[in-house]
């Protein structure tokens, strides 16, 4: 197989979850940090004016979600599921999301401020994709040409992320389900024409979504990251 | 005979020197391709080091006015996107702590000269989640000349002003 169409075909393997950089457990897998940040409004309340009849009903209730609130959903979740042996993770703990290069399936854990495993939380948090509905682009290097005009490859897809904690007793009971299209730019910079820099920038700039927390409806709008960086030497 | 035999090391003098300039270039376009085969695709199969290597204190690509003499712009240019995207990422990772640190060390970043590190920063600042900033943050839109920046400055601060979820409305 040529070069670039190998950066091409691995390329779009890895970059189609939006994510490459990085390794946890094995070979072949890459791990990506996700930040995420949200609205989340729910069903303002209802007056009802017994003496003149009208009802007025106030505008939808707002509240802040972002990463850390996850990450405190999902500690409760996984220590009422008797995963993990704490209700809350340590400070720095962080969201991350592994990849394979194979057919095998991603999955989401939680990982210390020193990358060290906590949590699999796959369980609860899931991301999809649907590889037939993936557009990419990108330069590409004749490497014997020699160094230098470090690849870029770009994908637009749209993902599912979705967090249901249904199947736990006792937890949170929080679910929701969110997409939007999500753009991932994966560079490969050589260094001192030995080490091999990839880089990976993922970004759901809008997304959209609803749920229920605690049986109470709201909807959810936001934006998602996922940034990765592997040193290959 | 003496000019002949000058004319005559001349000229082996030049075809040596042709000689190395050739081995030179061979040698080259071996690193080259020596180079191309650290492609991602060709280390399947191998162990990967530890993950996420970004260095405490990655080296700032942002030369400095001497470098920027040295170094050809394209080169400069991949540099410092590195830069950026180290720096972006190392923020967001300061964004999982809690402690008035790192706090600090993402506030010192909005003034940061790159408008993409001040952005990043701005992102930390909201992942911090810290509600304390919000007064400073809209002191900061205040100043800010780019009316684009200066939205998006006052867009986190209004995010930030929003009570978390499980907290009901006016308990702040």
């Amino acid at each position: 197989m040529k070069l670039k169409t190998k950066i091409l075909a691995g390329t779009a393997t890895l970059a189609f979850l939006a994510f490459a950089a990085g390794s946890l457990q094995a070979a072949n897998q890459v791990t990506n940090l996700l930040t995420i940040t949200a609205t989340i409004q729910e069903q303002g309340s209802t007056n009802i004016n017994v003496h003149s009849g009208v009802t007025t009903v106030t505008a939808p209730t707002k509240f802040a979600f972002n990463t850390k609130q996850f990450l405190a959903l999902l500690a409760q979740d996984e220590h009422a599921a008797s995963n993990y042996n704490s209700a809350t993770f340590p400070p720095g703990a962080k969201l991350v999301i592994v990849v394979s290069d194979s057919n095998a399936p991603y999955f989401c854990q939680v990982v210390d401020k020193n990358n060290n495993f906590l949590v699999d939380v796959s369980n609860i948090l899931k991301f999809q994709t649907n590889i037939i509905f993936q557009l990419y682009s990108g330069k590409t290097k004749n490497y014997s040409f020699g160094v230098g005009g470090d690849p870029t490859v770009t994908t637009l897809h749209v993902p599912t992320f979705g967090f249901d904690d249904s199947g736990i007793t006792n937890g949170v009971g929080f679910q929701c389900s969110m997409v939007g299209l999500m753009k991932t730019t994966v560079t490969y910079t050589i260094v001192n024409r030995s080490t091999l820099v990839v880089t990976t920038s993922g970004r759901i700039a809008s997304f959209a979504g609803a749920g229920t927390n605690q049986s109470t409806p709201f909807l959810v709008t936001g934006s998602l990251n996922a940034t990765g960086r592997r040193t290959f030497r | 005979m003496r000019p002949k035999v000058v004319a005559t090391i001349l000229l082996l003098a030049f075809g040596a020197l042709g000689v190395v300039v050739l081995i030179s270039r061979v040698f080259h376009h071996e690193e080259g391709r020596e180079a191309a085969g650290n492609l991602p695709v060709a280390q399947a199969g191998t162990t990967l080091p530890p993950e996420n290597d970004f260095p405490a204190s990655a080296p700032l690509a942002v030369a400095s006015d001497k470098a920027t003499v040295a170094i050809p712009p394209v080169i400069q240019e991949t540099n410092h996107a590195d830069y950026v995207s180290e720096r972006i990422a190392e923020l967001m990772e300061l964004a999982m702590n809690d402690d008035s640190d790192s706090l600090n060390t993402i506030w010192a970043e909005l003034s940061n000269p790159d408008k993409e590190i001040r952005q990043g920063a701005l992102e930390a600042v909201v992942q911090f989640g810290d509600r304390s900033v919000v007064p400073r943050l809209r002191e900061l839109a205040a100043q800010t000349e780019d009316p684009a920046e200066a939205a998006s400055i006052l867009a986190a601060a209004d995010h930030l002003d929003l009570p978390p979820l499980g907290e009901p409305h006016g308990t702040q």
